[in-house]
């Protein structure tokens, strides 16, 4: 039976061995064994493959940071420094001859010009760059019959359009025009997009033509065929005054607004000739049609029959070497 | 510890990863930690020291403390390898047919002296396997690694109060064992107290 002075016993005489005091009375069991227990721990153990390799070659730790001075800044791609760099090159331009500096100095001068243009620094930039603009959208140098029934707004060009000074039936089907013709706006299947006169220039065919009946002139007016499907209009309001009184400046407006536009006469005569070729055009139609039969006589009228007539023979003027 | 007044060169070099560190460190701490595996059934107590110290140096660069929590710091390594090892065996319980590695090998010179000293020490390793783990842990740790209960319940993870009830039990169960065959004194053979021990410890889960 365990009491509590027993326990209070043990503890001190455990802490007694411990320490090294001499144990009470009645406790030397409990010293032989924690003697018993220090002895049998006194030989090292046997150090496996790896914990040998490791006491005899030692632990590589990194250790090594980076230097201060090299550390959160990016490699130089030149090991070279700038006021090494810029040194070098003084003492290259004093060293060299009066013809070296000059060409140096006139490829300093030269790149530094181009440099200017470049940025848009130079006096007068502007100005040329207006003119040459200008001079690229003249119409003058457009060919002569460009356009021959200007109809704005309405979205559908019923008699054809003049593309390259020919009558043409037709239409510009899928909505590309790629001639580089103006354009009416008026394609009838594609869609204008940017609803402006290309004079000349619209290369691209912005007119898809994927999206039908629906043409946008360059009033923003979207004009359909099916009026059901006219979508609602996004284009931004007219900034001219005529826009926005609701008057539309057709394509023929636009080229007398121009300053050096002889665009009215052109298209004067355009328009006289194309109204010839649709006389004649509306003449042979109505000369052929088949109900009063005057196509038959138009055909018998000019297909004259061939009467075939044998071949006269010709004069013998031999004197003599034919055998009869 | 035998590093004396020289344990923070000693240490500083062993963090750099000095060889000659790692050894004094070794020599200096691997006989308790042996003794403490060993006498804890730990069936290959040599590769679990040695896996012990592996995992000391190469952790010692992260290490800060003085010797006394170098101490301790080890045996926690220790005592968790060995904790490792009694779940790893218990899933995969093996045969112990290696009886040879329960006593340590003793430089003999002397028959007398040698048998004398296995018995002694096979009398430890019976009482010891007669105490449950806990209570084992706590009077190994106090003995043979001289922590005070503090550091013993920090490598234990328990608190002071049970460490503390840990320590009495296993005093109080170890003189239960020592009274009936009376008081051995240092260096008596164990064959006045009982039957030599043959047994391997309760702990390798061997059947």
């Amino acid at each position: 039976m365990t009491t509590p002075a027993d326990v209070r016993t043990d503890g001190e005489a455990f802490a007694a061995c411990l320490a090294g005091r001499p144990v009470p009375a009645g406790a030397q069991g409990l010293a032989a064994f924690t003697d018993a227990v220090r002895a049998s721990a006194t030989e090292p153990g046997r150090p496996n493959a790896a914990l040998a390799e490791l006491l005899a070659t030692g632990l590589l730790v990194p250790t090594q940071e980076p230097s201060r001075g090299t550390a959160g800044r990016p490699a130089r791609t030149s090991r070279k420094r700038p006021h090494v760099l810029i040194s070098t090159l003084t003492a290259k331009f004093v060293a060299a001859g009066a013809v070296a500096k000059a060409a140096a100095a006139g490829g300093v001068v030269a790149v530094a010009l181009t440099g200017a243009a470049t940025a848009g620094a130079l006096p007068g930039q502007e100005d040329t760059a207006v003119v040459e603009s200008s001079d690229a959208a003249d119409v003058s140098d457009a060919p002569e019959d460009t356009t021959a029934d200007e109809t704005t707004g309405t979205g559908a060009d019923t008699d054809g359009t003049v593309t390259d000074g020919t009558v043409t039936d037709g239409t510009d089907p899928n909505g590309t025009d790629t001639d580089g013709t103006v354009t009416d706006g008026t394609d009838p299947n594609g869609t204008d997009t940017d609803g402006t006169v290309t004079d000349g220039t619209d290369a691209g065919g912005t007119g898809t033509g994927d999206t039908a009946d629906v043409v946008a002139d360059e009033d923003g007016d979207v004009v359909s065929g099916d009026p059901a499907t006219v979508p609602p209009v996004t284009e931004p309001a007219p900034e001219s005054p005529e826009g926005a009184e609701g008057g539309k400046p057709t394509d023929e407006q636009k080229f007398d607004r121009h300053p050096e536009n002889p665009g009215r006469a052109a298209s004067a005569e355009a328009h006289q000739r194309n109204a010839e070729r649709k006389a004649e055009r509306a003449v042979q139609p109505e000369a052929g049609t088949p109900e009063d039969g005057g196509t038959e006589e138009v055909l018998e009228a000019e297909q004259v029959p061939v009467v075939e007539q044998p071949a006269a023979p010709a004069p013998h003027t031999g004197k003599g070497n034919s055998k009869k | 510890m035998a590093t004396g007044p020289a344990f923070d060169d000693v240490l500083a070099a062993a963090q750099t990863g000095a060889a000659w560190a790692f050894e004094v460190l070794y020599r200096d701490l691997s006989p308790a930690v042996t003794g403490y595996l060993r006498l804890h059934g730990a069936p290959d107590p040599d590769d679990l020291a040695s896996e012990t110290f592996l995992a000391v140096f190469r952790g010692l660069a992260g290490f800060s403390g003085d010797e006394d929590g170098l101490r301790s710091w080890v045996f926690t390594i220790a005592h968790r390898r060995l904790v490792d090892d009694w779940r790893r065996r218990s899933r995969r319980p093996q045969l112990a047919d290696d009886a040879d590695d329960v006593l340590p090998e003793t430089p003999g010179g002397d028959v007398e002296d040698d048998v004398l000293t296995r018995l002694g020490t096979e009398t430890v390793h019976r009482m010891c396997a007669g105490l449950p783990a806990d209570q084992r842990s706590v009077l190994l740790l106090r003995v043979l690694a001289d922590l005070t209960v503090e550091q013993v319940a920090a490598v234990m993870g328990r608190s002071v109060g049970a460490v503390k009830a840990l320590q009495r039990r296993g005093l109080r169960r170890l003189r239960a064992e020592l009274e009936p065959a009376g008081t051995p004194r240092t260096g008596e053979t164990a064959g006045t107290t009982g039957a030599p021990l043959s047994a391997r410890p309760a702990m390798t889960g061997a059947r």
